[in-house]
C-alpha cells in the first residue's frame, strides 16, 4: 500500500513535468508568447486586486475570498448564443472527470462581461438551465471591475450597442494563490488537459494547496 | 524532402513513419524524430550566407532576431529610418535544415516606437508565425515551428499597416535545405534582396526622407534598390569571385510592389531553381522573381571584369538604384571573351 | 554618403525627435474650447464616431460630451500619486500588476531624478496604474472611440512671423502624425508642447503612445464563436477598416493590440477623461 502510494507520487510527479508548461521569462524583455499566438504575463496573482462581486444567489463575493481554492475560471455572458454554452459545458466535462474528492476541493467560477444583463436572478436561470451544482460561482459586477478581471485574465472583449459581446474563448485553471497554472483557447478541446491540470495542482506539494493523504488516495483513483 | 520526388517521397514517407515510430514511439505524422541537440542559428547580414551545418539529424534549432528601427544612408546624402531584422536590410540570413525544429525569438527593444511581427513563407501554420510573434517595444515573443519543407522563403514583418513595415525595410530570406539533396557545394555564396523605396521626396534629394503613401499606393517607386540602399554592393563592397570559381546567389524579392527580372550583365545562369521550388532550369539570362518569392541561381565565372547585377526593367536600374556589382578577378582568356578588338570607321 | 553627411543627418533627425514636431505646430495659446471644463481639461462636445474597423450593422458609435485633459499626465503628477499610493511605487508594485520596467526612468521610487523631466509624460505605467492614477484624481482613461473622436480633430497653427495661425487636416495632417510615428524614439519633450488640436488637446501625436480605457477590445472578427484573436496579421489587419489608407490609424490599433494590460513600454503614457454632467 505505502509502496503503491510512494508510485503514485512519482508518477504524477512526472506526469506533472511533463505537462508543466514553459516558465515565461519576466525581465525587461522577455514576455513570452504561447503557440497559439496569444502572449499572456502568468507571473504574480490574479488576486492582487480586490473587487466587489454577487452570486447567482445575491450572495456578496469579495474577488480575493476566491484565494485558497484551485479554481477553473472563464468569462462569459448569459446571453451568448454560441460560445459561452460550449464553454460552459467544456467545464461540466472536465468536472466531470475528476473523482469526488477532488472535485469537492475546487471552486468554478465564470464571470460575467455583461453587467447590464446579468443580475443574480438571470445567471441563476442560466445556472439552473445549464444544471450546475453549488461548486460553480457565477459571478456579476460593475464594468469597470469586470473590465480589471478581463485585464488580471487577459481576456480581450469588446461590447457592442446590442448589449451583446464578442470575446476570447478562454478556460483558466489557477492555483490557490491566484497564479494561472493553464490558461486555454478554443471551444469544445479536450477536457482532460484541464482535469489534469487540476489534478496536478491539487496533488503536487508545490502548489500552495499541500497535498494530505486524503488527496493523494484520492489521486490515486484519479490515476487509475 | 516529401516534395522533390514523388518515387523517393513513396519509398522514404514509409521510411519516415517506422523511424519516427520507433524513435519515440507516438504519433509525429510524416516529421522525422529530433535527435535532442539544440543549435544557436548562425545569422548573417547581407551579402554573406551562413555555412552549411552538417549535422547528423534534424534538430532543435533557436533564432534570435532582435527588430531595430535605425536611421541608415538611403543613397549619397541621404538617410531613410529604416525597420529591420538585425539592424541591417535585407533582414539577417537564417540557415536551417529539412526537419529542424526552429525556436524563434522575436525581440522589438525598448526604444522601438511600433509593435512588430515576422510571417516567415517556410512555416506551414496559419499567419506563418505572425501572431505568435506580434511582439510590442520592450518585450520578446517565442513561437516554434519545424521547418517541414525545403526552400528559399522570404520572411517579414506583418504587424499592420504591413506594406509600411516591409517597405521599410522589414523582410530577409530563410533556406530550408534539403536534408537529403543538399545543395552541390560552390565556392561563394552570397544573399540579395530587390525592393521598392517609396520617400516622398524625389530620387537623389539629401537628408532624412520619409516614407510616401501616395506613391506606395500608385506603384512608383522613387527608389527600386538591392540589399536595402542605392550603391549597397558597388565598389568596395561589390560581391568578390575569380576565375572559374561558381557562386551562387540567394535572391529574393521583397517588393512591396515590384517582381524582378533578375539579370546579371554578362552571365548566363547555369542552374535557376525557378521559384525556390523543386524545378532546376538551365542556362537561364534572365529570371523572374515574384514579390515575397526567392530563387536561387547558380554559375560560374569565366572571364575577369565587373559584372552588373540589375532589374532588365531597365529604367529601374538605370534611373532607380537597381545595381549590384561582381568583381570577378583572374586571367583574361580571350576565347572565352576577346574585349574589343578592333574599332573602325563604318559609312 | 560622406562621413560628415551622414552624422549631419543623424543630427537633424535627433533634433527633430527632441523639438516639437513641426515648429509651426505649437499650440496657439489659450485654448478656446476650454468652456465649464475642469482646469487642466477642455470640452469635447458629443457627436458620432464612425470606428475604423467595420462591424455588420455599425456605422457609428454615439459619442457623450466629455473632458479631456489638455496633455499627457507628467512624471510630477504621477509621482503625487504614488507618494500618495506607495502601493504603487516601484518596489512594491505586483507583477501581475505592472512589468519590472515599470516607471524605470525614474530615479528611485519616490525620485523621478536621472534623464525623466518631470514635466515630461510619464511613460512606462502599466494599464493598472494608469487606471489607479485616474480613478485617484476622479477621472477615468479615454475609450478608444472617444480618444479617436477626439484625435479627428484639425491640427493648429500658431501664427508665426512668417505665416499666419490655422488649421491642418486631412492629408496633410496624415502625413505629420505619419511621420512622427514613423521615427525611432527620442527623449521626450514637456506635455502639452506640441500638436494642439482644435479642441485645445495637445500632443494626441508627436510625444508618446496612449492607454485607452478599453485598449483590449480590438477584436476583428465579430462572432463570438470566431476565435477572437486581436489579429494585424495581413489578411485581418487589411480588411474591414473604413480607410485601409490611413495608416497612422492602423498604426495606433496595433500598437493598442499589441499590448496586454501589465506592460510597461518606454513610448507609452496616458491621459485622463471626465464625464460632462452638464
Amino acid at each position: 500500500m505505502k509502496t503503491s502510494t510512494y508510485l503514485l507520487i512519482a508518477i504524477v510527479c512526472f506526469a506533472v513535468s511533463c505537462s508543466k508548461q514553459k516558465p515565461v521569462g519576466k525581465n525587461d524583455t522577455a514576455v513570452t508568447a504561447d503557440t497559439s499566438g496569444t502572449s499572456y504575463n502568468n507571473h504574480g496573482s490574479i488576486y492582487d486586486m480586490d473587487m466587489p462581486f454577487t452570486d447567482q444567489n445575491g450572495k456578496p463575493v469579495g474577488w480575493t475570498s476566491l484565494k485558497g481554492k484551485v479554481r477553473i475560471m472563464a468569462m462569459f455572458f448569459s446571453h451568448c448564443p454560441a460560445a459561452c454554452p460550449i464553454i460552459t459545458e467544456d467545464i461540466k466535462k472536465a468536472e466531470a472527470l475528476l473523482p469526488e474528492a477532488a472535485r469537492d476541493s475546487i471552486g468554478i467560477t465564470m464571470i460575467s462581461f455583461d453587467s447590464k444583463r446579468d443580475t443574480s436572478a438571470r445567471l441563476m436561470e442560466f445556472y439552473r438551465a445549464h444544471n450546475l451544482n453549488p461548486r460553480w460561482e457565477l459571478l456579476h459586477g460593475a464594468s469597470d471591475d469586470v473590465r480589471m478581471i478581463a485585464n488580471l485574465l487577459n481576456v480581450d472583449y469588446k461590447e457592442w450597442p446590442s448589449g451583446d459581446f464578442t470575446h476570447q474563448n478562454l478556460i483558466f485553471v489557477v492555483d490557490c494563490s491566484g497564479r494561472i497554472a493553464l490558461r486555454r483557447e478554443g471551444l469544445g478541446k479536450d477536457p482532460h488537459e484541464l482535469s489534469e491540470k487540476v489534478l496536478a495542482l491539487l496533488y503536487t506539494s508545490n502548489s500552495c494547496c499541500a497535498p494530505t493523504p486524503a488527496r493523494v488516495a484520492d489521486g490515486l483513483s484519479a490515476a487509475r | 524532402m516529401m516534395s522533390r520526388s514523388k518515387p523517393l517521397a513513396a519509398f522514404l514517407l514509409p521510411l519516415f513513419c517506422i523511424t519516427s515510430f520507433i524513435a519515440c514511439g507516438k504519433k509525429s505524422g510524416e516529421l522525422p524524430a529530433l535527435t535532442g541537440a539544440t543549435r544557436e542559428a548562425v545569422l548573417t547580414e547581407p551579402p554573406m550566407v551562413p555555412a552549411r551545418v552538417n549535422e547528423d539529424g534534424p534538430q532543435k534549432v533557436v533564432v534570435h532576431l532582435e527588430v531595430r528601427e535605425v536611421v541608415k544612408p538611403l543613397t549619397n546624402g541621404a538617410t531613410y529610418t529604416y525597420w529591420t531584422f538585425g539592424g541591417c536590410v535585407p533582414g539577417k540570413f537564417i540557415r536551417v535544415t529539412e526537419g529542424d525544429e526552429v525556436e524563434f525569438h522575436l525581440s522589438n527593444p525598448s526604444s522601438s516606437k511600433m509593435p512588430h511581427s515576422i510571417d516567415l513563407h517556410a512555416v506551414s501554420g496559419p499567419g506563418g508565425g505572425a501572431e505568435a510573434s506580434f511582439t510590442a517595444p520592450g518585450h520578446t515573443s517565442v513561437f516554434s515551428f519545424r521547418a517541414t519543407t525545403p526552400g528559399i522563403y522570404v520572411y517579414h514583418c506583418a504587424a499592420a499597416p504591413v506594406p509600411m513595415h516591409i517597405a521599410n525595410g522589414m523582410y530577409g530570406l530563410i533556406f530550408v535545405e534539403s536534408r537529403s539533396n543538399p545543395l552541390p557545394p560552390v565556392d561563394h555564396e552570397y544573399y540579395i534582396m530587390q525592393s521598392e523605396i517609396y520617400t516622398t521626396g524625389h530620387y537623389g534629394d539629401t537628408g532624412l526622407q520619409e516614407f510616401s503613401f501616395d506613391k506606395g499606393l500608385a506603384e512608383q517607386p522613387t527608389y527600386v534598390v538591392f540589399n536595402g540602399s542605392v550603391g549597397s554592393t558597388l565598389g568596395p563592397t561589390a560581391l568578390k569571385a575569380k576565375v572559374g570559381e561558381t557562386v551562387r546567389l540567394f535572391v529574393g524579392d521583397a517588393g512591396p510592389n515590384l517582381a524582378s527580372n533578375f539579370h546579371i550583365i554578362g552571365q548566363i545562369f547555369d542552374n535557376v531553381y525557378e521559384e525556390g521550388g523543386t524545378n532546376v532550369n538551365h542556362d537561364v539570362s534572365t529570371t523572374e522573381i515574384p514579390v515575397g518569392g526567392a530563387t536561387i541561381v547558380e554559375f560560374k565565372i569565366r572571364a575577369p571584369g565587373t559584372y552588373h547585377i540589375v532589374d532588365h526593367a531597365i529604367f529601374r536600374a538605370f534611373n532607380q538604384g537597381a545595381v549590384a556589382d561582381i568583381v570577378a578577378t583572374g586571367p583574361e582568356d580571350s576565347t572565352v571573351y576577346s574585349h574589343q578588338q578592333r574599332y573602325e570607321n563604318y559609312q | 554618403m560622406s562621413h560628415a553627411s551622414f552624422a549631419r543627418s543623424v543630427a537633424v533627425l535627433l533634433a527633430a525627435a527632441w523639438f516639437p514636431l513641426y515648429a509651426g505646430a505649437q499650440p496657439a495659446h489659450p485654448p478656446v474650447h476650454t468652456g465649464r471644463a475642469p482646469a487642466g481639461m477642455v470640452s469635447i462636445p458629443g457627436g458620432y464616431y464612425r470606428p475604423f474597423y467595420i462591424t455588420k450593422g455599425i456605422d457609428s458609435v454615439k459619442i457623450e460630451p466629455f473632458f479631456m485633459d489638455v496633455r499627457a499626465v507628467t512624471n510630477k503628477e504621477f509621482l503625487n500619486f504614488v507618494t500618495a499610493n506607495p502601493q504603487w511605487s516601484r518596489s512594491r508594485v505586483p507583477a501581475s500588476l505592472a512589468e519590472r520596467g515599470y516607471l524605470r526612468q525614474w530615479k528611485s521610487d519616490f525620485v523621478i531624478g536621472g534623464v525623466a523631466l518631470e514635466n515630461a509624460p510619464v511613460v512606462n505605467v502599466s494599464w493598472f496604474a494608469a487606471h489607479a492614477y485616474a480613478a485617484w484624481v476622479h477621472k477615468r482613461l479615454p475609450t478608444i472611440a472617444e480618444w479617436e473622436y477626439a484625435a479627428l480633430a484639425p491640427l493648429r497653427w500658431a501664427a508665426t512671423p512668417s505665416r499666419r495661425s490655422g488649421t491642418i487636416d486631412g492629408e496633410a495632417k496624415r502625413e505629420l502624425i505619419l511621420a512622427w510615428y514613423a521615427r525611432p524614439n527620442g527623449p521626450l519633450a514637456p506635455a502639452g508642447t506640441v500638436n494642439e488640436n482644435a479642441y485645445g488637446v495637445r500632443d494626441l501625436f508627436g510625444e508618446v503612445w496612449e492607454w485607452t480605457q478599453d485598449f483590449n477590445s480590438v477584436i476583428i472578427p465579430a462572432d463570438p464563436r470566431g476565435e477572437a484573436n486581436p489579429s494585424s496579421t495581413c489578411g485581418a489587419g487589411a480588411i474591414g477598416t473604413i480607410d485601409p489608407g490611413d495608416y497612422a490609424t492602423f498604426m495606433r490599433f496595433a500598437m493598442r493590440n499589441s499590448l496586454l494590460a501589465a506592460y510597461t513600454v518606454d513610448n507609452l503614457g496616458f491621459r485622463c477623461v471626465a464625464e460632462d454632467r452638464n
